[in-house]
């Protein structure tokens, strides 16, 4: 941490699964805990850093969120939440899906609870077909076993067909 | 009615305000003339048809089978149109003049907002004065009405619309009800496009020959104006875009122009829509490829542009949000991800902001979902005992529900439990709600597992008790229940213990100076705490009267 310090403008260079690079502040950076520790290990002495998991639009949308709370840090909590709720509404279930993996494999613990927070806000209040439409999740339930984990769930399905 | 020679009718207030509540702005643009006619649940003697709308609300029209499918069809399209319209709709078949899907819309103008007409023969002459009261209309709500027309009218453009000043002689006649003069009526004519062709479908075909849509602009699906129009593409295509699509329905082939409207140096294409009303042509419904080959076979995927786009940001030295935006918004055909294979951490983390109702659904969509670890906070219905974190709040023996409140969550879910009706809740412990109902029946009752079990009714001459309590849960053997009551200048109390099947009590006599106050007995070490009014404590050891 001391050394981030210290390299304050010091660049990093990103390389996405798609072979995009993204050149990145180090204190923009940090906000991920995986490049914390990477840099803290010198692991750093490679020119770029590649990140086979994340494709490049996603990455992008991740580095978004890092500048800004990296640049706000502790300021600002107000703006911050508001970014965060404005930062995710109207993203696409296929963006949220990339973003919530990035986030965890990157381990941004800030960005991974309010996209799981996201998703678990879609789920809420709508019966499990739907659910399954929207997360295109297939029925691998026989319709035996599916009335099994109902009546399991038995409180879960008043007012709900 | 069929019985009507004029052949037109008004719609009744109550009519008028069933329609307008419709909420028909969803499934209207998607809907075909045919699917309206599929609608039509049942045609009776008079010729009125009775229409199952969004599957709940019956309607009828008259004027017989061929008629409706049209009529029906222009009233939703005109009422979409104009979210605004707040007003009355009529219709008729024109004298003489038979309906085609070349049906015409009139605007009846809210009070006066457009100019009487003066008996003035002469069309033309009135053309700037609509255009400019239809400019200067701005809020003002229109009255709609669909009429029948004759091509032979001379036509007038308003806003984009043509219009024409009708005569619709029919409906002066018309007695009872009526609504407008006739001189307030003008014909809208959807020439521009048919009306029916002016929907997001057909936006999102003609975009797709050339990228893929990201949106349809909302002013276009609300327009007045059936001219332009305008959506939101992502493409790769470098060049800028300038070609022509050629529409078809029925007999009619409308030519479209689409351009884009300023440079992409955002990475979107605007497209601007012009139409142009060509000649007949072919029937049927189809987008046909741009008649410029230059565009066709050039529908590109939506990674390309992003592509593209990424690389903007990442030769900045950060991420811009304007470029982060975008992105966002080209999202639309990213491939499809199977939520089931997400990791089960993940999985385990999204599920720790849901519970009850939320959580059991949750469980339900496939097995891998089912497989998560429970919650933090146990669900009660799977975990009852140790729930005494759950906040639980009974409005009394009049409503039934039972409203249950964890500190870690903001909602609140509710039960129904039909079993507590007229029920009082004196005291709940481990799970178990002890109640009472009427001076003699007590019973536990687990509003978890609905389990209930009664107690032996209370002696006859005893009053309500003022506070009662029980030890441990009923299902314990060593559960005891003791309530205490005032009686005159005594104290009374009673207890029953698991396995007796009546109750004993005893008293203390007012010299005792002990008044009890309405505070729960406490079990303590196999005695039972009373708190006293005064800040006195009566301790009670109940095997002394059992």
């Amino acid at each position: 941490m001391a050394s981030s310090i210290e390299n304050n403008n010091e660049k990093l260079t990103l390389k996405s699964s798609d072979g995009e690079e993204f050149l990145v502040e180090k204190h923009v950076a940090l906000q991920s805990t995986l490049l914390q520790n990477m840099l803290d290990s010198d692991c750093s002495s490679a020119d770029v850093i590649p990140l086979p998991k994340i494709d490049a639009r996603t990455l992008a949308l991740v580095l978004g969120y890092c500048k800004k709370h990296a640049d706000a840090s502790s300021s600002k909590q107000g703006e911050l939440n508001s970014f965060d709720s404005e930062f995710l509404k109207d993203m696409d279930m296929g963006a949220l899906f990339n973003l919530v993996l990035a986030a965890n494999f990157m381990e941004i613990k800030g960005l991974l609870d309010i996209a799981a927070q996201k998703i678990a806000d879609t789920i809420k209040d709508k019966p499990h077909q739907e659910v399954r439409e929207i997360f295109h999740v297939e029925n691998d339930y026989t319709p035996e076993e599916e009335a099994a984990v109902r009546e399991e769930n038995r409180w879960a399905f008043e007012g709900f067909p | 009615m069929h019985s009507n020679n004029k052949g037109c009718r008004y719609c009744t207030k109550a009519e008028i305000d069933q329609l307008l509540s419709l909420n028909i702005n969803t499934f209207c643009y998607t809907v075909t003339l045919e699917e309206i006619g599929m609608m039509i649940s049942e045609i009776d003697s008079d010729g009125n048809a009775h229409i199952d709308l969004n599957g709940k609300t019956e309607y009828f029209l008259g004027y017989g089978r061929s008629w409706l499918k049209v009529n029906l069809y222009f009233i939703l399209t005109v009422l979409v149109r104009r979210a605004s319209v707040l007003g009355a709709l009529l219709y008729s078949k024109a004298e003489g003049n038979g309906l085609s899907e070349d049906l015409y819309l009139a605007l009846l103008p809210n009070q006066n907002t457009l100019p009487r007409n003066e008996e003035d023969d002469d069309v033309y002459e009135e053309v700037d004065d609509v255009e400019s009261e239809e400019q200067n209309r701005g809020g003002n709500q229109l009255l709609v009405a669909l009429v029948g027309f004759s091509s032979r009218l001379p036509r007038v453009r308003l806003a984009g619309c043509y219009v024409v000043r009708y005569e619709v002689s029919g409906f002066n006649q018309v007695s009872g009800n009526r609504l407008f003069h006739h001189q307030d009526m003008f014909g809208l004519d959807a020439l521009g496009c048919l009306s029916i062709l002016w929907s997001e479908k057909t936006f999102l075909s003609i975009g797709g020959l050339w990228g893929d849509v990201i949106s349809v602009d909302d002013n276009t699906l609300k327009s007045l104006s059936f001219e332009e129009g305008r959506l939101f593409i992502a493409t790769d295509i470098m060049d800028r875009v300038d070609g022509e699509v050629e529409l078809k329905f029925r007999e009619r082939s409308i030519k479209i122009r689409v351009a884009e409207e300023i440079p992409s140096n955002v990475g979107m294409m605007t497209f601007e829509i012009e139409i142009v009303i060509l000649k007949e042509a072919d029937s049927g419904f189809v987008v046909e490829a741009p008649l410029d080959e230059a565009y066709s076979g050039r529908k590109k995927t939506a990674s390309v542009v992003e592509t593209r786009k990424t690389l903007g940001v990442a030769r900045g030295t950060r991420p811009d949000q304007e470029a982060i935006d975008e992105l966002e918004e080209t999202s639309m055909d990213e491939p499809i991800r199977d939520w089931s294979t997400l990791p089960i951490e993940l999985l385990s983390l999204i599920s720790s902001s849901l519970f009850l109702d939320d959580f059991g659904r949750f469980c339900c969509v496939c097995k891998k979902w089912k497989l998560v670890p429970s919650l933090p906070v146990p669900c009660p219905t799977q975990c009852p005992i140790p729930q005494s974190q759950w906040l639980m709040l009974y409005r009394g023996c009049s409503k039934m529900e039972l409203n249950f409140f964890h500190p870690l969550y903001k909602d609140t879910y509710r039960m129904d439990i039909p079993e507590l009706s007229g029920a009082l809740l004196r005291c709940s412990k481990d799970g178990w709600l002890l109640m009472s109902r009427g001076k003699h029946s007590v019973f536990f009752f687990n509003p978890f597992t609905k389990a209930k079990i009664d107690l032996p009714d209370l002696p006859d001459h005893h009053y309500n008790f003022n506070a009662i309590s029980f030890s441990c849960a009923p299902t314990s053997s060593e559960c005891m229940v003791f309530g205490i009551y005032a009686f005159f200048d005594h104290v009374r109390f009673l207890a029953i213990s698991r396995g007796e099947e009546k109750w004993t009590g005893d008293h203390i006599k007012g010299e005792h100076d002990f008044h009890h106050s309405h505070t729960n007995p406490v079990f303590y070490n196999e005695l039972v705490y009373c708190l006293g009014e005064d800040g006195t404590l009566g301790v009670f050891n109940p095997k002394d009267f059992s």
